[in-house]
């Protein structure tokens, strides 16, 4: 039994969505990971799941930069449906941004719980996964 | 009597010698009841100067004097009449005209029946005694005349207790009694307590000869009492003439006098005034003790001789006041002196002197007399403002602007009361020309700043707060300056507003501003690139780069050569990817230092016709309208290049993103102001939620649409090409409804 059920990979990036899907599932932490191509979708998919803790994810891993609505976009919406999720889930921003300025902006929202530079590794992901894991053991 | 003397000669001796020793004696005449006379002896004819034989038969009244008045004559004739003896005085008027005076009885004669039928008449010669009596009458008279006239006050006549046996003057007028009601009263009764308890005090001292005065003041009066003794021939002294002389008004003169010299001196010293009285005949100076205080020499000694005087004034001022004295003298002319005077400590002071010659003195021009100011205080600070007047000008002349104060009049007109010397060379006139109207210095306000010029100036002169202001001045070469002004106003007088104006040159730190301002602009400009190229390292760049590396370490992790196969597959996008947004960035970058590309006038309705043509089949087949009118702006000047660009990318999103549920519609447009050509491209298509995408909407790699046709670059590249050329671009949208972009291009 895996400790993480479902995992959000929102990305627009189709090359390093299916790496980085394929690294998870080595890991073998997370049962099920789904993938949104921009933030829009993301948001929709969550606003109709909302209060259904077997669809909403434990984990979100967002990029940044997309179209239609970008991670910044996504993440100012979901300020407002958290409330109504009815489960906690962490958001980790993971972007190919090495600016300064995206990652003050990141950090000054208290929903994200780290900013990870892309690529992201292996070892990364276990690691993040891995606390986690543990985390919702605990619980 | 004759028949007396005929029927009793008895007595008849006795009878004849009474009759005679009566006529030795008296002047006897008998008249009948009517006043005719019958008998007058001897004497009678004496004293009237008639003879008997003259006198008998005629009326008595031949000896009527007119003395007499009618009643007098008609009371003694009635006593008579009814048989009673007459006695009085009579004057009667002797033959020759000269008159005596007769003591006289009347005796009636009676008859049986006891009725007069002659009277007797007995008289005495007392015209001697009648005179002297007339004398005295009229000497009295005299002196009353004399004493009733004494001028200013009383002379009386008091005897040893007091009692007022004569009194009269002129002084009566001015008390409430006259000499009548006091004459043989006491002196108690007439007099001030003050007199009598003198008197008390020294009477004894006046019987025994003395002459004494004194001086009262009573019923608001002042007199000045003398009391002499009067001394007869023996040496005795039986009383004292008082003389009381009214000295009021004297009195009061004196006063006035003395209360005028207090309030002079008084005067003198509460204005620091000095008088003086220059005597050239006696060769005297009379000073007031304040001008001795202010000469600073005893203010005690009020005489001094011209020598002294002339000692004291300062020996280089000496000859000019000698000088001055000399005309004045001459010409007899007020004059008014400054000079300087050594005090006794030796300390040196500068006075002025007002004068005049003294004509009342009867003494022409012997006299002078004059008023002494010390104005050494008045001259040093008039030397000192003197002197800081010339520094505050010298220093307000070397500034390098206009230092100017005036008065500003209701009516529009303004009064110059300094402008300094830089003046002429910022303003370029002259400071006659500023002195003759002040306007020619506002009148040089640059014609495009003069409106805030004069709300500025009147807001501070509305509220009377500091005028702070920055604006150009044109220069009758054309040429502009900038100037700093700061101005305080003041108000001076009802309607009259006091100005100070301070004016720099400040064209050389404007020049200096404006640059900075542009600098700014630019790495402001740069700075956003800057962030851009940032941005698009950080995703568009690294993005690829991402992949590459993740896809060569499962190259590498991979054993099976199928799947190596897959991820070498995926390698070639990427690096496709890559090469095109590198390309694409070579191109905004191209364009962003391009600075030097040419403008050329370019014919919007042409160039829109051959950009429409590319679009053709899109258009055709979205079945889109298109309206256009460049009629307000038919040519733009730009690089032609960069224009088509813009307005094939506008079309381009227009026609990309329009609405599957109506029918495209697109409107473009140019308008004109002043140096600036807008152009408007207007669509019914998806629109753009601003609020979301407002900051990305220029980005590269930016897309707001689910078309797969997005790819985030022709609104990216737009932006460099309007920017490149300094102009603005934005937008205004709103979802489903519709887009309209804004390009404004500028010196055109």
């Amino acid at each position: 039994m895996k400790s993480i059920k479902n995992l959000f990979l929102v990305d627009d990036d189709e090359i390093f969505t299916f790496l980085t899907k394929r690294t998870i599932e080595e890991t073998q932490l997370v049962d099920q990971i789904k993938i949104f191509n921009n933030g829009q979708d993301a948001i929709e998919f969550l606003e109709k799941a909302a209060g259904n803790t077997e669809l909403l994810p434990e984990v979100i891993l967002l990029d940044i930069n997309m179209p239609i609505l970008d991670g910044w976009g996504f993440l100012e919406e979901f300020v407002l449906l958290q409330p109504s999720m009815g489960k906690r889930i962490t958001i980790y921003v993971v972007s190919t941004s090495i600016s300064p300025y995206d990652l003050e902006r990141a950090k000054s929202i208290s929903e994200v719980s780290d900013f990870i530079i892309k690529p992201i590794t292996k070892a990364g992901l276990i690691n993040i996964l891995g606390s986690l894991s543990a985390d919702s053991a605990q619980q | 009597m004759g028949r007396d003397s005929d029927e009793n000669k008895e007595p008849r001796n006795l009878n004849e010698a009474y009759q005679q020793a009566l006529d030795k004696t008296a002047i006897v005449g008998i008249t009948d009841l009517n006043g005719s006379i019958i008998y007058v002896n001897d004497k009678f004819c004496e004293i009237s100067k008639f003879t008997r034989e003259e006198l008998i038969g005629k009326n008595h009244n031949i000896l009527k004097s007119g003395y007499h008045t009618g009643a007098f004559y008609k009371d003694l004739w009635q006593t008579i009449k009814n048989g009673d003896v007459w006695t009085g005085q009579i004057k009667n008027k002797a033959k020759d005209g000269s008159y005596y005076w007769v003591q006289t009885t009347i005796v009636p004669v009676l008859d049986e029946e006891q009725r007069p039928f002659q009277y007797l008449s007995f008289r005495l010669d007392i015209t001697e005694q009648k005179l002297a009596e007339e004398q005295r009458e009229e000497s009295e008279r005299r002196l009353r005349m004399v004493a009733d006239n004494f001028p200013n006050g009383s002379i009386s006549l008091i005897d040893k207790e007091l009692k007022i046996l004569f009194t009269a003057g002129a002084g009566y007028d001015a008390v409430d009694f006259g000499p009548e009601q006091v004459t043989g009263k006491s002196l108690k009764d007439a007099v001030s307590p003050h007199t009598i308890v003198f008197l008390q005090e020294n009477l004894s001292k006046i019987l025994e000869g003395e002459t004494l005065t004194q001086e009262v003041f009573t019923r608001n009066r002042y007199y000045q009492n003398i009391y002499r003794p009067i001394v007869d021939q023996l040496g005795n002294v039986d009383g004292f003439v008082m003389v009381a002389l009214d000295d009021t008004e004297n009195k009061k003169k004196a006063l006035e006098i003395k209360r005028n010299n207090e309030l002079f001196a008084i005067g003198e010293e509460l204005a620091q005034i000095g008088s003086w009285d220059w005597n050239f005949e006696t060769r005297k100076v009379i000073f007031s003790s304040n001008t001795l205080r202010l000469l600073g020499h005893d203010p005690a000694v009020l005489e001094r001789s011209s020598q002294e005087v002339l000692d004291w004034v300062h020996p280089a001022d000496r000859k000019m006041l000698a000088e001055s004295f000399g005309k004045m003298l001459e010409k007899g002319t007020f004059d008014v002196m400054e000079f300087r005077m050594v005090r006794r400590d030796r300390q040196v002071r500068v006075f002025q002197s007002s004068s005049t010659i003294n004509f009342a003195r009867h003494e022409q021009r012997k006299h002078v007399i004059g008023v002494l100011k010390d104005i050494t205080e008045k001259r040093k600070s008039e030397q000192e403002l003197l002197e800081s007047k010339e520094i505050l000008s010298k220093i307000a002349d070397s500034i390098p602007g206009l230092v100017m104060r005036y008065v500003e009049c209701e009516d529009g007109t303004s009064r110059i009361q300094y402008v300094s010397k830089g003046a002429e060379s910022l303003w370029e006139v002259t400071r006659d020309e500023i002195q003759a109207d002040v306007s020619i210095v506002w009148n040089k306000v640059h014609p495009d700043d003069i409106m805030g010029f004069l709300r500025s100036f009147k807001r501070s002169k509305k509220s009377l707060t500091p005028w702070n202001h920055e604006f150009r001045i044109l220069m009758d070469d054309g040429s502009v300056k900038w100037v700093s002004v700061i101005g305080t106003p003041k108000i001076l007088a009802e309607r009259e507003l006091l100005w100070d104006i301070l004016a720099l040159d400040v064209t050389a730190r404007k020049a200096a501003e404006i640059r900075i301002e542009k600098n700014l602009e630019l790495l402001t400009f740069q700075n956003t690139q800057l962030l851009d190229f940032c941005n698009i390292v950080s995703h568009n760049l690294r993005s690829p780069l991402v992949n590459m590396s993740m896809l060569i370490g499962f190259i590498e992790d991979s054993a099976d050569e199928k799947e190596r196969k897959v991820y070498i597959d995926k390698l070639k996008p990427v690096i496709e990817g890559l090469n095109e947004t590198f390309e694409e960035l070579v191109e905004s970058i191209q364009v962003q230092q391009d600075r030097e590309i040419r403008s050329e006038h370019i014919n919007i309705e042409e160039s829109f016709a051959k950009i429409v043509a590319g679009f053709e089949g899109q258009i055709t087949l979205s079945n889109a309208i298109i309206e256009k009118d460049f009629s307000a702006a038919p040519v733009l000047y730009y690089p032609p290049k960069y224009w088509s660009s813009i307005l094939h990318n506008l079309i381009s999103n227009a026609l990309k993103y329009r609405s599957p549920d109506r029918r495209l519609n697109i409107t473009i447009k140019t308008a004109r102001s002043q140096k600036k050509v807008l152009l408007t491209v207007k669509d019914n298509g998806l629109g753009i939620d601003l609020k979301k995408h407002q900051s990305n909407l220029f980005k590269i790699r930016k897309v707001f649409h689910r078309h797969p046709d997005a790819k985030g670059f022709g609104l990216f590249i737009t932006k460099a090409q309007v920017e490149a050329m300094k102009g603005r671009i934005w937008v205004e949208s709103a979802p489903d409804v519709g887009s309209t972009f804004f390009v404004e291009f500028i010196n055109q």
